[in-house]
């Protein structure tokens, strides 16, 4: 029961907070680049997706949100000092931080899931079949593992640093996406390289590596292994953390 | 029975000691923790509601150790000192969800939140507005709510009667009472020594991070009236003036500074504050200040340290 | 006579001027920003990576005295600037708001000279990591430049075109920055709101451009408009298919809009504490 109590509280947190209506929007941005390929479609509409998804859903919103959301969850509360209702209930801390990142997935995913949708339903629109959304839940799949492993590292540097935003800034656009954009085997120490994989494998995105991507089970079960290690080590923080 | 137990407990943060070898017993019933600001007090009620964990020491509430203690969470109800809460929420859902997350049901967090606004004397109809709009009344109340939602059995206040009005403060003071009657032990802290000795007999005295006194407050009164209260004046004629109040039972002594200024220690500071204005007025003296450092906290702390 | 009740009295002494005040509130503030590891590790790291590396390659490979060597200084250091930017500005107006200290500043300053003050603070530090650089490494180029003086003297102009870009990148940056610092109380979401308008508008410009095949839509990007005004000071090709001055439009109407801000914020709205 406290523990669902503590999801949905903190889902019901980070969606009525000013900060979604800015994602929100946000999110809806890759319509209008739709929009605007519909009026012009010189590429087909997988290619233009393919690069939209990629470019802006993963690179860009998804990162932004994850950063956004994870950061703040134990670390806005200690910063707002309301921390001290959520510690001086009966849950043990370490409960605490993984309810609280639990809570933060599905907020994000939702956030995200719409404007695919939309922008799938768009395409299908325009050339009159199906072709896009049946590769909806393929693209699902991706941003969920995304909100996952991103989620659990943000949360991670939230009780890790006193301003994880600056650091996850550097993180996510630094990291993640230049570095994770040269040659030889650096890629693979980003967590983009095993996301891009399955999306290769599951919505036919493009490569940009020289290496090959790895397969869909295994980009899974090496995000899944990194978002073990950062809860891992969140909640051991976190559990010897001073909450002030 | 020892209700909370402290022995040699102590926390720096960084090169600031906020408590230094800080040893105490408090026991069952309302127990007042006084001091003045950086006293130790919020440092101290931080570790016992395990928020953050002492650098040396032990301490131990109601038999159990805090830090990250969920079993004891459910037992102890926490007031924090901030006016902070959730602005996107109301009270109502706000009081629901903390009595959620101790595990109780729907309905029965229900229950818990509206019978804890009813006794803290909030309306139903402002617990349904958003506390971003709430008044520090009115945010006092709930996180008063929040901390007796699930009946524990110690009450740790953390300076919830400052900043409220006399109907406010008189409100929670017969809460904390009502309280205590139900078997409920109650921790005040506060930096004013006449509020707490409303609520209890038994008050800790706290200074920089150690306990000055503690036990029976009429024996600590006792020892606050044995300090002579010095009370400096500034005059047109202060030779004159001093040589009249000499005449007085009240004042134990004089000191002449200079033509202008006199300082004056009386052991009845009451009685001295109703004959003084008598002989500015009868005498015709030109006052132009009047005040007395000692009338603080601090001044009683310093005299009871040096003893 | 009994007490002598003490009225106001008003002090007869001279205040200062309002430039003396503003300019306690800019040194006070510059310090305070100084102190942080943040802002120290963005200031070496772009004379590091923007002078240092670039004088490594005069000493190494003689390069030619001419405007592209330090036009790129600019656009290697995108990066640090906005990230300058974000550290420095993002919590300027919004710590003031959250502390909600920002009544104690209009107790005493007009609205004007606040607004003011907090520029200068942003525009001093961004200067530091925007404009020095690219002067100090003109002089250092010159010292070290093995071509004849009256080649150089030719080329003189170039350090116009320096401090021009750096004074238009400052401007440009500090009233972004602080009109993102004044939307929000929280810091942290400011800098990310600095960090994303910048990126996300290359990112659309980059995708529109290459959707619709239209040079123009490289307009959306910020940074796309300050290359193109940079350029053309540099007296470099300029890197897309329209006029310049339609850029340096656009780069006035987003500080026309940032001042909108702050204004909208601090001077017409009841600050809300």
């Amino acid at each position: 029961m406290k523990e669902i109590e503590i999801i949905k509280f903190t889902a019901k947190q980070l969606f009525f907070s000013r900060r979604t209506v800015v994602l929100i929007a946000l999110s809806f941005f890759p319509i209008i680049i739709i929009g605007a390929w519909m009026y012009r479609p010189d590429d087909s509409p997988s290619e233009l997706f393919s690069g939209v998804f990629i470019a802006i859903f993963l690179q860009f919103i998804l990162l932004i949100i994850s950063l956004l959301y994870g950061t703040s969850l134990i670390n806005s509360e200690i910063a707002n000092k309301t921390i001290s209702y959520l510690s001086t209930r009966s849950l043990r801390r370490e409960e605490l931080f993984m309810y609280r990142y639990t809570g933060s997935i599905p907020v994000g995913f939702l956030i995200v899931a719409a404007p695919i949708a939309v922008c799938l339903a768009l395409l299908d629109i325009h050339t009159g079949s199906l072709d896009m959304l049946k590769h909806l839940a393929d693209y699902y799949v991706i941003i969920f593992f995304g909100f996952v492993v991103y989620n659990a590292f943000f949360a991670f540097l939230g009780v890790a640093m006193k301003r994880p935003l600056m650091v996850g800034l550097l993180f996510a656009f630094f990291w993640e996406i230049l570095l994770a954009n040269l040659p030889g085997k650096i890629p693979y120490m980003t967590l983009m390289f095993y996301l891009r994989s399955m999306s290769h494998y599951m919505a036919d995105t493009p490569w940009p590596h020289q290496m090959e991507p790895f397969s869909t089970a295994m980009s899974a079960l090496v995000i899944l292994s990194a978002t073990a290690i950062f809860l891992l080590l969140g909640t051991l923080i976190f559990r010897n953390k001073n909450l002030i | 029975m020892s209700i909370i137990s402290a022995d040699g407990l102590s926390r720096w943060y960084g090169e600031v000691i906020g408590l230094n070898q800080f040893t105490v017993d408090i026991g069952e019933g309302i127990t007042g923790i006084v001091g003045p600001n950086g006293a130790g007090k919020t440092t101290f009620i931080r570790i016992i509601t395990g928020m953050i964990r002492q650098s040396k020491g032990s301490v131990e509430v109601l038999g159990e150790k805090p830090w990250n203690n969920p079993s004891l969470n459910a037992k102890v109800g926490y007031c924090p000192e901030h006016e902070m809460l959730y602005p996107w929420m109301n009270a109502k859902e706000f009081l629901i969800a903390m009595a959620k997350m101790h595990g109780y049901s729907r309905s029965e967090s229900e229950k818990r939140a509206y019978e804890s606004l009813e006794t803290v004397g909030f309306s139903r109809k402002d617990a349904e507005r958003k506390i971003g709009g709430y008044s520090k009344g009115m945010r006092q109340k709930v996180k008063i709510a929040q901390s007796i939602l699930h009946e524990p059995e110690l009450l740790i206040l953390d300076e919830s009667l400052a900043g409220t009005d006399p109907i406010g403060r008189k409100t929670i003071i017969e809460l904390i009472r009502k309280m205590a009657k139900n078997g409920i032990h109650s921790l005040v802290s506060s930096h004013v020594l006449y509020e707490v000795e409303k609520l209890t007999e038994q008050v800790v005295l706290v200074n920089d991070g150690r306990t000055v006194a503690a036990g029976d407050i009429h024996e600590i009164r006792k020892l606050i009236d044995k300090h002579p209260h010095t009370v400096n004046i500034t005059v047109n004629n202060a030779r004159k003036l001093g040589m009249e109040l000499m005449k007085k039972e009240s004042i134990v002594s004089v000191s002449i500074i200079d033509e202008n200024h006199l300082s004056v220690k009386t052991h009845e500071p009451e009685v001295f504050y109703k004959t003084l204005p008598e002989i500015i007025v009868k005498k015709k003296y030109e006052v132009s200040e009047i005040f007395s450092p000692d009338d603080n906290l601090q001044a009683i702390f310093r005299y009871l340290v040096k003893k | 006579m009994g007490i002598d009740f003490q009225k106001y009295r008003s002090w007869d002494g001279t205040h200062s001027s309002m430039i003396k005040r503003v300019a306690v509130l800019v040194k006070k503030e510059a310090f305070l920003a100084l102190k942080s590891k943040w802002v120290i590790a963005l200031i070496v790291l772009t004379y590091f990576l923007g002078v240092v590396t670039r004088m490594m390659s005069i000493v190494f490979m003689p390069v030619k005295f001419e405007s592209s060597f330090f036009q790129g200084f600019f656009d290697d250091s995108q990066l640090w600037f906005i990230l300058m930017a974000a550290v420095v500005g993002s919590g300027l107006i919004a710590n003031d708001l959250r502390n909600k200290s920002i009544v104690l500043y209009f107790s005493c300053l007009p609205k004007s000279a606040y607004a003011a003050g907090k520029f200068g603070v942003v525009a001093g530090l961004l200067s530091i990591v925007v404009l020095m650089p690219g002067v100090l490494l003109f002089f250092m180029a010159l010292l070290s430049s093995s071509e004849s003086l009256a080649n150089i003297l030719d080329h003189i102009w170039i350090l116009g075109a320096i401090v021009a870009t750096g004074l238009f990148i400052t401007a440009l940056m500090s009233s972004v920055s602080l009109a993102i610092s004044s939307i929000t109380s929280d810091k942290r979401y400011a800098g990310a709101g600095i960090f994303m308008i910048f990126l996300l508008s290359d990112i659309v410009a980059g995708v529109m451009k290459d959707i619709l095949k239209n040079d123009r839509l490289a307009m959306i990007s910020i940074w796309n408009n300050i290359r193109m005004v940079g350029n053309q000071l540099f007296r470099m090709k300029l890197p897309y298919d329209f006029p310049w001055y339609e850029s340096l439009l656009v780069l006035a109407a987003v500080i026309i809009c940032s001042a909108g801000i702050i204004y909208w914020k601090i001077f017409k709205k009841e600050v809300r504490v």
